[in-house]
Parts: structure tokens; C-alpha cells; sequence
């Protein structure tokens, strides 16, 4: 179902998406339930890996399907369903991060130091730690560039329907994208160098290599 | 490895169970308060409005209004000079003595030259010629 609307006829989906839109303007409550099984997932994922957190993530689903239900009528058959409610969704996120003011207090350098305190076991780091500092780097990142990413990457939408749901030009969209992956990229090559330092000290403690 | 091919590999979250039960709920009461938020509105509406045409009647219709019988008994009730006044308005006329000084409005005869009066004897029946 997450794949849906790429894997099958995505001009079916988008018809039988917006036959379900116009019951639910006219307040259809199992054409809205529909929508809510369609969309679930994937916006419990989005907003998790935008909020890092999975509980306030529920709370802010929820909240997005009650939008999508009361104002429904806002919804323009233009676009596809999913851009509306990834919108919805992305604002609610970028409120909510706002609130946690999350926005203005961590920056890459605070994320790349936090990411430098874990002290691995060898060189080689295994997937899941990589992975652990990949979120701990995606969580540290703006939400300029956390939402094309996570969009684009985990969500895999296309670069013009993030432009889409985002309201921004193409270009900007590519840009920060590129951007984002560039600020992760050196988060975790930072990051491996920590390491590499930490467990030196570790051989030496006194620093006579 | 590439950033999106690691990206793609941090684990999906799926939503709780029962989530659509959970959304229909806060659906329904939503609903409830949003339909009662309506209502009190109206009320409110409604109350006010009636309460502005119950005024507009109350103003227009029911308080008493001065008719000219009524004037007429008002000048009943009034102090007896006023009354004196409105009495002697309707019966007496005033006679209005003006003092006038005309003299002010005579000019000196020093400043005009002296006036000749030619006295002509007018008559059909005569032929004297009139000699200047």
C-alpha cells in the first residue's frame, strides 16, 4: 500500500482518490475511513522521522486526517490526494517543531560533537549504528532540509511533487536536497573520524603514539 | 555507501492498531462540538436579533407618543405667566411705536448751491412772453 501509487496505475488510483475526496466533501464518513487506511502508514512514518518521536507522531496523524476531513472542501483535484495531505502534514510537523523549538537551538556542529561521543567497538561500523547516527544526523538537520530529504529518500516522492507539496520551485527543492545529503554525509564522516580519534586515546591515553 | 541508499534503509514505522477507530472517534466528537458551537451561534444570533426587534417595537409602537390634543392640554399645565403670555399671544396685538430722527437724515443747505424757483405762469389763453 505505501508504494501504491507509484507501483499501479497511478491515474487510476488518482481518479478513485479523488472520487473519494468529493464523497467525503460531502461529509461521506466511510469514504473519509478509506483515506485514513490509504494514508496511515505512510504519514505516521513521515511524521515520525520528522518529529522523532512516534507517539507525538500518532497525535499529529490524527490531527492531519481531521483537517483532511474538515477541509476537505480546500482540496483542489489539480494536485493528488497525497500532495494535499503530505502539506497538511509537513505544517503541522514544522508547527509542531517550532513549538519544541527544535528549530533554532541544535546546529550541525552540536549534532556532529553528539554523534562524536558513542564510542564504537571497531572501525567497521555496523549498519544499524550507522543507521542510529544517520537518524541522530537527519533529527539534527533544519527542517529546510530534513523535509525534501525525508521526502524524497524515505518518502520517495519525486523531486516535483515535493515541490509540489512544499510550495517551493523545482531548483530550490534539488538544492536542498543535495545539500541536506551533503551536511549528512559530512556528519557521519565526522562522525567515523571521532571514532577513529576516540579509540586512539583509548590505545594511548597519554597520548604517546 | 550513499546517504539515500542509507536512508532508505531506516526502518519504517507503521501505524497503531485500531488508528482508524481512533480517527472516527475524534471524527464523531468533533462533529458533536463543532454542531454545538453552531447551535449556541445560532442562539445567539437569533436571540439578538429578536432582542433588537422587540426594541425597534417597543420604540415605534408602544411608548406614548405626543398627539396635537396633547399639546394643547400641555399648555394647560403651564405656569400661569407662561400661561399669561400664550393668552395675550393669541389675543391682543402690540402696537409697535418706532422713534425716528429724521434730521439725520436732512442735508445742510450751505453745502448745495442756493436753488432758483422759475414760477411760470402756464395758461393757453395768453400770448405775454416770458422774459428771463
Amino acid at each position: 500500500m505505501q508504494r501504491f501509487s507509484q507501483k499501479k496505475g497511478s491515474k487510476e488510483l488518482r481518479m478513485v482518490e479523488q472520487e473519494l475526496m468529493h464523497l467525503v466533501q460531502k461529509g461521506d464518513e466511510e469514504a473519509f475511513e478509506k483515506i485514513v487506511t490509504m494514508y496511515k502508514h505512510r504519514i505516521v512514518n513521515f511524521l515520525t522521522q520528522m518529529t522523532g518521536d512516534y507517539q507525538k507522531a500518532v497525535e499529529l496523524s490524527q490531527e492531519t486526517f481531521m483537517r483532511v476531513y474538515f477541509k476537505a472542501n480546500r482540496y483542489k483535484p489539480m494536485a493528488p490526494l497525497s500532495s494535499w495531505i503530505y502539506t497538511i502534514a509537513s505544517n503541522l510537523a514544522k508547527t509542531e517543531l517550532k513549538k519544541a523549538k527544535k528549530l533554532s537551538t541544535v546546529s550541525l556542529d552540536d549534532a556532529h560533537r553528539g554523534l562524536g561521543n558513542r564510542v564504537a567497538a571497531s572501525d567497521d561500523l555496523p549498519d544499524s549504528f550507522l543507521i542510529k547516527d544517520l537518524k541522530q544526523a537527519l533529527n539534527a538537520l533544519h527542517p529546510r532540509y530534513r523535509i525534501p530529504i525525508i521526502l524524497k529518500d524515505i518518502e520517495g516522492f519525486s523531486q516535483e511533487e515535493i515541490a509540489q507539496i512544499l510550495k517551493r520551485p523545482v531548483g530550490t527543492i534539488k538544492a536542498r536536497i543535495s545539500r541536506g545529503r551533503d551536511y549528512l554525509k559530512q556528519s557521519l564522516e565526522k562522525n567515523e573520524r571521532n571514532v577513529d580519534v576516540s579509540n586512539n586515546t583509548e590505545e594511548c591515553p597519554h597520548g604517546n603514539t | 555507501m550513499e546517504i539515500h541508499d542509507l536512508l532508505k534503509k531506516i526502518n519504517r514505522v507503521e501505524a497503531p492498531p485500531h488508528f482508524e477507530q481512533r480517527v472516527m472517534a475524534e471524527l464523531s466528537s468533533r462533529k458533536t462540538k463543532k454542531a454545538r458551537t453552531m447551535r449556541m451561534g445560532l442562539v445567539f444570533a437569533g436571540a439578538s436579533s429578536a432582542a433588537i426587534i422587540m426594541l425597534c417595537v417597543v420604540g415605534l409602537f408602544l411608548l406614548p407618543q405626543r398627539e396635537p390634543a396633547d399639546m394643547m392640554s400641555l399648555e394647560k399645565e403651564l405656569s400661569p405667566s407662561v400661561k399669561r403670555d400664550v393668552q395675550m399671544r393669541d389675543t391682543e396685538v402690540i402696537p409697535i411705536i418706532e422713534a425716528v430722527d429724521y434730521a439725520g437724515e436732512m442735508r445742510p443747505k450751505q453745502d448745495q448751491p442756493p436753488t432758483i424757483y422759475i414760477l411760470e405762469h402756464v395758461s393757453d389763453s395768453t400770448d405775454t412772453k416770458t422774459k428771463y
